[in-house]
């Protein structure tokens, strides 16, 4: 080897290392127009990212409104359970649906009152009538009898009570005409209040009841108030009968007036007109595994502890959400989910070789590169590193934990007691923390050490998917069972020499309970 | 800047590109500057990595190129080549060296890195970074030898 080969080295050094070259004025043009379009380019995209997703909480929100006025708004509940009650009441002429014919037939035939009559007829033809039937009997209504059967079942003694208690009441015809007053068997209306069966047990109720021709009662206004929310029956005039008249109460207003007295009795505690039935909440685990993307951060690449790096050392990566969800249904087969969870996820590294380099602070300390991000650790029992000194690391695990609040819309497809719910969203993770747990091989042996890691950004964003497969155990409970997939939309770090974006795989376990 | 793309580069067209390319990234990465050093060593770090990345990208660092051995008859000052040689000749004379050589070169020779740190930088091992940076040497040293025209004399003590 020529021994002055060495000289060629400073030759070159000394004489380039100080020069300066002029730079071309088309680099620096080209520069200029580079930075304008990237800079475009990066206010697009992030107005782009913003426009998205105010878009879609803005759809979230309003369709989530829209379903709240629609399910909450009593008008209109009254209004279209009174069209359901005429159309199944026996108005349907055409007479295809057995279910309304029976309906007709018990309509036409006089009630008698009986003391465990629990339905008002509606009348059929309104127009040449001019009073109520007071003498027929409702036992009569095969389905009427059955379906008060079933419902009854489910009320409370209290209100059953009530209506096995069979009172009289007065109830005037709003003909002025034909004003008059006559006894009916009267029987309490199911959806009314507490109140309302209260008194008629007591018989303070059945002699002062006027109910108009529209079947609105317009007196004791405390009754009125209540029952004019709930009230769903309309008293229309039967065929003239010189019995007397009968109020009744068709099969579809029964089955929903019973319906909303179940709930109203939970709204009715707690804040009226709010109903809680179309809510549930799920206590929820999954396992996960994890399936991180990683990106070299191509600025500052650190050769030692790039990507590869970091997919060589960091093969295993495990952890598990638990939590709660919240479900709403928006609609007959859509379900809004959101709800709050705890995410932690654990990264095992492999023993790796760790330099000493000064932090944040200026304090030299050993630096532990990571997927991510960055971390100092300090031997308590060792001196104070320099910088550039090295140390060995036996085992190391970083932790992760996150706190979630996700927002998905499912779509229900059920198939008996089962369902399957496919659902997609995003979720929004919250840092709670990130640590780095290190077992550093010094001259004493092995000591275990443990500090936060740096670079994590509080916040980022998610997808999910999860094909649902529910099991209805009875209206109250059910379970879920689902795989997830999280992916997610945005890096977990920053400033790292590798940016991590966390993606999941699990499988997750909740029971669901309707309110 | 420039000077430090023109000898990672083989042209000086390649060097525009790498040093408009070097200071966009500049620019995106100005908030990583965590002001532990100088700024100017900073930029020359990013320019360097740069410059790295897209020679890697583009060619692989694998050449075997047969070099003659030179005969040292003798010797000529620092002073004498310097005098002959402006350093855009210098500057040339690494451009023209095979991509592997001139990348190990400068990376021994200008940035102070050592074979280690050589070889995992570029994927090669240690000695294949010595033998390379020995091959760069001859390289040049052939090359001065055309260039000043000195028949079977070269690089010297001073």
């Amino acid at each position: 080897m020529n021994k002055d080969l060495h000289d060629i080295d400073d030759l070159f050094k000394n004489s380039i290392d100080g020069h300066a070259e002029e730079v071309p004025p088309d680099v620096w043009n080209n520069i200029d127009h580079s930075l304008d379009k990237k800079q475009a380019a990066f206010y697009k995209r992030k107005y782009f990212t913003v426009r998205a997703a105010a878009i879609l909480l803005v759809l979230i929100g309003g369709a989530t409104i829209a379903a709240i006025l629609r399910f909450h708004n009593p008008e209109r509940r009254s209004r279209l359970n009174s069209e359901n009650a005429v159309t199944v009441s026996g108005v349907n002429k055409a007479g295809k649906a057995r279910k309304n014919k029976i309906e007709e037939d018990s309509f036409n035939k006089p009630v008698e009152g009986k003391t465990n009559s629990i339905a008002k007829n509606i009348p059929l033809d309104n127009k040449e009538t001019n009073g109520f039937d007071t003498t027929g009997s409702t036992n009569k209504t095969a389905i009427a009898k059955k379906e008060s059967s079933k419902k009854y079942s489910s009320m409370n003694s209290r209100t059953y009570s009530a209506q096995k208690n069979e009172g009289l009441t007065t109830i005037s015809h709003s003909n002025k005409t034909q004003k008059q007053k006559v006894p009916v068997k009267y029987k309490p209306v199911l959806e009314t209040s507490v109140d309302f069966v209260t008194s008629q047990s007591n018989n303070k109720v059945e002699e002062k009841k006027n109910i108009e021709r529209s079947g609105k009662i317009i007196d004791t206004p405390k009754e009125t108030k209540i029952i004019s929310r709930t009230t769903l029956f309309e008293a229309k005039p039967l065929k003239e009968n010189p019995a007397g008249l009968v109020a009744t109460l068709s099969l579809t207003h029964l089955k929903s007036s019973i319906n909303f007295a179940v709930s109203s009795s939970v709204a009715q505690k707690s804040r009226p007109g709010i109903s809680l039935h179309s809510w549930s909440i799920s206590p929820m685990y999954a396992q996960n595994i994890n399936l991180n993307t990683l990106k070299d951060d191509d600025h500052f690449r650190d050769p030692r502890n790039n990507r590869l790096e970091a997919k060589r050392t960091e093969q295993r990566s495990t952890g598990f959400t638990a939590g709660l969800g919240i479900q709403k249904e928006i609609g007959e087969n859509v379900v809004l989910q959101t709800g709050i969870q705890y995410f932690l996820s654990q990264t095992d590294i492999q023993p790796k070789t760790i330099f000493a380099r000064p932090d944040d602070h200026g304090d030299v300390r050993y630096q532990f590169r990571c997927s991510s991000g960055d971390s100092y650790l300090s031997s308590k029992t060792g001196t104070t590193p320099s910088v550039g000194d090295s140390i060995k690391t036996s085992y190391s695990k970083s932790i992760l934990s996150y706190l979630q609040v996700p927002l998905l819309v499912s779509y229900k497809i059920g198939f008996g007691r089962f369902s399957f719910m496919p659902s997609a969203g995003f979720q929004t993770n919250f840092l709670l923390g990130g640590k780095l747990n290190s077992s550093l091989s010094n001259t004493t042996g092995e000591e275990e050490v443990s500090s936060s890691i740096k670079g994590l950004k509080p916040m980022y964003w998610s997808g999910a998917v999860q094909p649902q497969l529910n099991y209805k155990l009875n209206d109250q409970i059910s379970f879920d069972f689902s795989p997830n997939i999280n992916f997610s939309l945005s890096p977990i770090n920053k400033e790292t020499a590798v940016r991590t974006y966390q993606n999941m795989l699990s499988l997750g376990a909740g029971v669901r309970i309707k309110l | 800047m420039f000077t430090v793309c023109l000898r990672y580069s083989n042209s000086r067209e390649e060097a525009k590109d790498l040093l408009q390319e070097g200071f966009i990234k500049v620019f995106d990465c100005l908030h990583q500057f965590k002001y532990e050093g100088s700024f100017e060593g900073w930029m020359k770090k990013v320019m360097v990595n740069n410059a790295l990345q897209k020679i890697r990208a583009k060619s692989h660092l694998h050449a075997i190129v047969p070099i003659e051995d030179v005969l040292q008859t003798e010797t000529v000052s620092q002073q004498e080549i310097l005098s002959r040689l402006g350093t855009k000749e210098l500057l040339q004379l690494i451009q023209e060296l095979p991509t592997v050589y001139r990348l190990v070169f400068n990376l021994y020779v200008f940035e102070g890195m050592k074979h280690k740190e050589i070889g995992k930088l570029l994927g090669i091992s240690e000695g294949t970074s010595k033998s390379n940076l020995h091959d760069a040497r001859l390289l040049l040293q052939k090359k001065l030898k055309e260039t000043l025209d000195l028949p079977d004399k070269l690089v010297a003590n001073e």
